[in-house]
Parts: structure tokens; C-alpha cells; sequence
């Protein structure tokens, strides 16, 4: 899963920049404009600086057409 | 556009627009004020001015960054910056209500005692304040930048 959590990053894993490539490489600007946030959210999101609300989750897999799992993880520290 | 980060938030653009009107406004304000701390009509003259000059140039680069940004829209991560960015602020403020509060009590015991000095004038109070809600609010951009500056 991509958006690893590193120095002053979140533990919420996810595979948007994966999946944008694979769903007709969409771009940053396309899939913020989809979920409703700014492009600076979705490359906060992706490079695991900032983890989303559930909502925003729900919006982000939805508009892959995936399950919010197939999309976010959750990087345990044990 | 699909690169992976870089371009500034029209919240990052307005910040730091507001931290240039202040000091573009208060900066000689205070200067003004500190050739002579203790005139009631040069207190009003400058903070009434700067406020109102940093007011006009806030609208301005408001207007400006909304042109720069315009595909850009708050969302729930700007939220959550700004929301962060109040607390090292309220602390500022926190801080200055505190040091004017006991800054009043020390001038009736200084006046008491007769010592004349630019701390026991009465405008003292009133400068602290105006100061410290510029410091305040410059400490919240700052803080507001640096959220956008790490991402998140």
C-alpha cells in the first residue's frame, strides 16, 4: 500500500496513486474535483500526510468504485 | 496536472498576504507610536490607520489569491489547519490579557508611588494589546503556513 507513514506522516496507509493509474491514469486535480476537496488535500492524502475523515474515505473509494478497505489500511505499530 | 505536490493553497496564499498587510501596516504604525508612547492622538492615528490599511490590503490579496487559486476550495483538511493554527494563537492572546491585567495593577502602585516611567502611562495597557493581537494573528498564519509547508 502506498502513503506509508514516515516522520510526521499518519498511519493510514492507502493505493490512490495505484489506483489512479489504473482507473485511466485519472489525475490529482481530476479525482479532487470527483471527491470535492482541493488538489493539495488529495496529494496530503496520498503521500500519507494527512489522513482523511471517513467520510472523505467513503467518497475517495467510491469514486474508484472500490471498497473503502481496498483503498485505505491501517498501519499497526506492533 | 498530476504531479505529486508543490503549489501553494489559496489558504497558504491568504496567509501569507496577511502576514505581509500586517507588517506593511502595524510595522510603521508601531514604529510611529514609539517616538512617542505616551500621545493619546498618535495611538488613535496609527492603530485606527493600520487597522483600517490592513483590512484594505487583506480585501486585496484576498481578491488576488482567489484569481491565482481559483479551481482551489476549503475543505475538511483546511478546516483542520485553521482550527489548529488558533490554539499557539489563543495562547499568545492568553499570555497578553495577563501581562495587561497585571501591567494595570502595577501602574496604580507605581502612580502611588510617584515613579514616572513609560510602563506606568495609561496607554501602556492599550499598546500591549494592540501588539499582541498583531502578534497573535501573525502567529497563526505563520502557523497556518507551516501546516501547508509539511502537508498536512
Amino acid at each position: 500500500m502506498g502513503g506509508p507513514s514516515k516522520k510526521g506522516g499518519t498511519r493510514v496507509t492507502n493505493t490512490i496513486r495505484e489506483l489512479r493509474f489504473a482507473t485511466g491514469e485519472m489525475t490529482q486535480q481530476e479525482l479532487a474535483q470527483k471527491v470535492e476537496v482541493s488538489r493539495q488535500t488529495i496529494v496530503a492524502i496520498e503521500k500519507g500526510k494527512y489522513a482523511p475523515t471517513l467520510e472523505l474515505a467513503f467518497r475517495i473509494a467510491e469514486a474508484f468504485g472500490k471498497e473503502i478497505g481496498e483503498v485505505f489500511g491501517y498501519e499497526s505499530s506492533q | 496536472m498530476n504531479s505529486s505536490g508543490g503549489g501553494a493553497d489559496f489558504q497558504e496564499r491568504l496567509a501569507r498576504g496577511t502576514i505581509v498587510a500586517l507588517l506593511a501596516t502595524f510595522g510603521p504604525a508601531t514604529a510611529w507610536v514609539l517616538l512617542d508612547p505616551t500621545s493619546p492622538m498618535r495611538a488613535a492615528v496609527a492603530w485606527i490607520g493600520a487597522t483600517v490599511g490592513v483590512i484594505a490590503i487583506s480585501i486585496g490579496t484576498s481578491i488576488y489569491a482567489s484569481i491565482r487559486s481559483p479551481e482551489e476550495r476549503d475543505d475538511e483538511r483546511d478546516h483542520l489547519i485553521q482550527l489548529r493554527a488558533a490554539a499557539p494563537s489563543g495562547v499568545v492572546l492568553g499570555i497578553a490579557a495577563v501581562v495587561a491585567a497585571v501591567g494595570i495593577i502595577a501602574q496604580q502602585f507605581a502612580v502611588n508611588a510617584g515613579i514616572d516611567a513609560w510602563w506606568t502611562h495609561r496607554l501602556f495597557p492599550a499598546h500591549l494589546l494592540m501588539v499582541s493581537l498583531v502578534v497573535a494573528e501573525m502567529v497563526q498564519m505563520g502557523s497556518v503556513i507551516a501546516s501547508y509547508k509539511v502537508g498536512r
